[in-house]
Formats: C-alpha cells, sequence, structure tokens
C-alpha cells in the first residue's frame, strides 16, 4: 500500500530566483523567512514569533547552479 | 512502506532538473520539526549542516570524530561523525 506524503512539497524552481543561496522557512508551501545562514533565519523566526514546529526548514540552491553529489 | 511525493525541480544553467526534496520530521531539541532533504539513493549516508547540528540537536562538533568526504571536485569537504 502506498501513501501520500501529508506534508506538502514545494518546487524550488520558483524561488531560486528570489532565495537562492539562502536558507528558507515556509508554511504551506509560503516563504516566511529567509537568511543566508540557518542561525539568521533561526533569529528571523524569533523575532517574528513564527511556531517552529510548523515552519519546513530547507535550503534553496542558487539559480544556474550544479550540484554534484557523490555517491 | 512506499511513499509518494510530487518530483520537485530547480533551475541549473543546463535548464530544469528535477529535485527531489520532501519535508522530514528531525527530533529537536524543540522537539519534532520539519526539515527538507534531498532523496539521493545513491548516497552513502545523510547529513546535515553543521550549523542546524549544533543548533537544533545541541552537537558539540568539538567532541565529534572529523573525516573528509571527497566528490567529484577531488578537494576533499570536513565532516563531523555524530
Amino acid at each position: 500500500m502506498t501513501t501520500m506524503l501529508a506534508t506538502k512539497t514545494v518546487s524550488y524552481a520558483k524561488l531560486q530566483g528570489r532565495y537562492g543561496g539562502r536558507f528558507i522557512a515556509r508554511e504551506n508551501g509560503k516563504v516566511l523567512a529567509s537568511s543566508l545562514t540557518y542561525r539568521g533565519l533561526l533569529r528571523t523566526i524569533r523575532k517574528r514569533h513564527l511556531n517552529r514546529q510548523r515552519l519546513v526548514v530547507g535550503y534553496v540552491p542558487l539559480k544556474n547552479a550544479i550540484c554534484i553529489y557523490a555517491g | 512502506m512506499p511513499v509518494e511525493f510530487p518530483l520537485g525541480t530547480k533551475v541549473i544553467s543546463l535548464g530544469v532538473v528535477s529535485n527531489p526534496v520532501i519535508p522530514l520530521p528531525v527530533l529537536t531539541r524543540s522537539g519534532y520539526v520539519p526539515f527538507d532533504f534531498l532523496i539521493d539513493t545513491g548516497a552513502d549516508c545523510s547529513m546535515i549542516p553543521a550549523s542546524i547540528a549544533e543548533t537544533e540537536l545541541g552537537v558539540k562538533l568539538s567532541r565529534c570524530p572529523q573525516d573528509l568526504f571527497f566528490g567529484i571536485e577531488g578537494s576533499g569537504v570536513r565532516v563531523y561523525h555524530g
């Protein structure tokens, strides 16, 4: 039996123009905070009194950057 | 248990490519919080940024053994075992 992922995913292609190279925090697909560093993102989250448990944190790669992951 | 999720995309200099990123809950000092992870079936292990390990998981990196992981570029990246 296959299960659909409950949490909403987001396409980074739409975010790279504005958030490329930054950590982001999003809720329901909407970016609520961003920063160049993870610690900076946490400061912004605290400053805006956002609920950390409801935010999905990720890193948006720079637009046009090619990432090669070693296996 | 198999899980299905929409395949995301990202833009690279060669065009638009697949970017299989999904949010997964991680147990932190504040309880379970979701982080985006790249699904990479060819990876030998799972990794997170050192800044997240320190701030969210309370890991003391100075007490962790270190190693060098090498990618295609050959220069190596310092990693901590946790």
